[in-house]
């Protein structure tokens, strides 16, 4: 099923005042349910608004944007679906214990105090953080990887059906970012993601569709492996490849026509097996 | 409410290459008090006739669009109005020139009159602030004023440090801004409805902003001091910060300062002989 739909959508900051920039261009595309689907592109893409929009935080300026096949009427329902983990979301923290930033998003919703108990364990668990050992621990004291596991079960604990994420691996150290998407391919069982990227790295693996976004519209959309076909164009977009792909793309200049869709370094050792090897090559002793 | 931070846009420096964006900051500001200084005395209306003109000339040598500038007076006209209602309501005239009294609340001409005076007051010291920042930029805003107060550091105030503490609280705006904004964005995400409930609802519904943008300042205060440090700032015997850039004092600026003191004299002058 289509979750999201836009069509033509644009967005303007600052409408109407010398300071106006375009972040959506005409954007179309859609987004099925039920997918992991990543939205990759350079700065200034319009990622970020793109998904500041599908959270039902901004309305779009002109275009069609549709949620479950309809327009959006009641922006409450659509972000009771629609759970959105920021960048550095850690930076969202605000109560002192872990158990009372977890629950703060429950208790918005008037539930009751067992119920919101239930979701912040369920939530802790969920990001592998022990419910019994870490409700009470205080918020400051954690390392910025729990931290921002904390900030995710505060999203996870509203119960999204569909939960997007900004960048969620910025700043993170190698081992921070591995969990984390580990983290993400666990719930991506779940429910459905969207993957906000300024690297294919991150998400080749991770994602059921890839959308390359640049300058707020997108240019094109397909599976991780038709994208890393097109390693060129990704690469002229500033964007980051995974290794096996970057080092595919550098072989061409001994290998012209190497294929650059590999997902890791024993396929790209394959496709190095089988390509033809180069005239100027076979002429040396 | 989400947006509130991007809609902002007052005293946003707009570098159209106009005249008033290129004339030396010094004199920009030397004039701007002079103007301050004599909206506050005048009270004739036929003195800021002159000064209106004198403000439309400036507008059109800005060459800012004019339905912009009058945008950033919107937020404001409603607290104006109450102010406006209140000095009526409260001037206390003799009784002979009251139309209407209640308690101590009374209607006078003297008072609307004086609540008018003071009413456009305000609109010209708005306007004449707004309007100097938008034709200038920050860093020659600063240097600008730290020409002017220069004289205060051969008498040993810190004007050096006085100028860093408020370039920094105004390099700090945008960033608490954006920083605003994002927190607002991600607790409205976890169902926060910052557009509802009454009024002591919507302030306790502030402590979620509030808590994590205080601590964040104080890590990027922590974190610019240390850098600054790391750079060699500081206040030692023989210290002198040197500046890449000269300032300029050419007929254009020797016109300008000319134009505007004769034009506040003028005022004076006529605020003096004129009845109301």
């Amino acid at each position: 099923m289509t979750l999201f739909t836009l069509h033509n959508v644009s967005y303007t900051y600052l409408e109407g005042t010398p300071f106006a920039t375009e972040a959506l261009h005409r954007l179309s595309l859609s987004i099925e349910s039920g997918q992991t689907t990543a939205l990759v592109g350079p700065t200034k893409a319009g990622k970020s608004t793109l998904l500041d929009l599908l959270a039902g935080l901004i309305q779009p300026g002109e275009g069609t944007f549709l949620f479950e096949g309809s327009p959006v009427t009641d922006i409450e329902r659509l972000r009771a679906k629609v759970g959105i983990v920021f960048q550095s979301p850690e930076a969202q923290i605000f109560e002192e214990t872990v158990g009372k930033d977890v629950s703060f998003g429950p208790l918005q919703k008037n539930i009751s105090v067992a119920e919101s108990r239930r979701l912040v364990q369920e939530s802790l668990e969920a990001v592998g953080l022990p419910y019994e050992d870490f409700r009470t621990r205080y918020t400051y004291a954690l390392s910025g990887g729990q931290k921002r596991r904390v900030a995710i079960a505060g999203v996870l604990a509203m119960q999204p059906d569909v939960l997007l994420f900004d960048e969620p691996t910025a700043g993170l150290d190698p081992r921070g970012r591995r969990e984390l998407l580990e983290l993400i391919a666990t719930l991506k069982h779940r429910m459905t993601i969207i993957y906000a990227s300024s690297s294919l790295a991150d998400v080749a693996e991770l994602a059921d569709t890839i959308h390359i976004l640049d300058q707020g519209q997108c240019l094109f959309s397909g599976s991780p492996r038709d994208i890393l076909a097109r390693a060129e164009e990704i690469a002229a977009l500033d964007i980051a490849l995974p290794e096996a792909a970057q080092i595919a793309l550098d072989m061409r200049s001994v290998f012209p026509d190497l294929r650059t869709d590999v997902a890791n370094l024993a396929e790209l050792e394959d496709v190095l097996l089988s390509a033809s090897i180069p005239d100027r090559m076979e002429t040396q002793p | 409410m989400i947006q509130i931070t991007r809609n902002i846009t007052f005293g946003q420096y707009i570098n159209n290459g106009s005249l008033l964006t290129r004339i030396d900051p010094r004199t920009k500001l030397f004039c701007f008090i002079v103007l301050t200084i004599v909206v506050s005395i005048i009270h004739s209306f036929l003195a800021f006739a002159l000064c209106l003109l004198l403000c439309l000339w400036m507008h059109r040598l800005s060459r800012l669009s004019t339905a912009y500038v009058l945008r950033g007076f919107k937020p404001f006209l409603g607290f104006l109005a109450f102010i406006f209602v209140l000095q009526t309501l409260f001037y206390s005239a003799p009784a002979q020139h009251v139309f209407w009294r209640w308690g101590i609340l009374s209607l006078s001409g003297e008072g609307l009159l004086y609540s008018a005076t003071i009413l456009v007051r305000v609109f010209f010291l708005y306007y004449l602030a707004s309007l100097l920042l938008f034709v200038t930029s920050m860093v020659d805003f600063t240097d600008g004023l730290e020409a002017l107060l220069s004289p205060f550091q051969k008498i040993g105030l810190p004007v050096n440090a006085f100028i860093m503490v408020f370039v920094v609280a105004l390099k700090f705006i945008p960033l608490t801004l954006a920083e605003i904004e994002r927190l607002v964005k991600a607790q409205a995400a976890r169902g926060v409805r910052f557009d509802q409930g009454n009024f002591l609802q919507r302030t306790r519904k502030l402590a979620p902003l509030l808590v994590p943008l205080f601590l964040n300042s104080f890590k990027r205060a922590e974190a610019l001091s240390t850098a600054m440090e790391a750079r060699c700032y500081g206040m030692h015997r023989g210290w002198r910060r040197s500046k890449r850039r000269q300032f300029s004092f050419t007929r254009v600026e020797a016109i300008t300062l000319i134009v505007v003191c004769l034009a506040g004299v003028l005022a004076l002058v006529i605020n003096g002989f004129a009845p109301v």
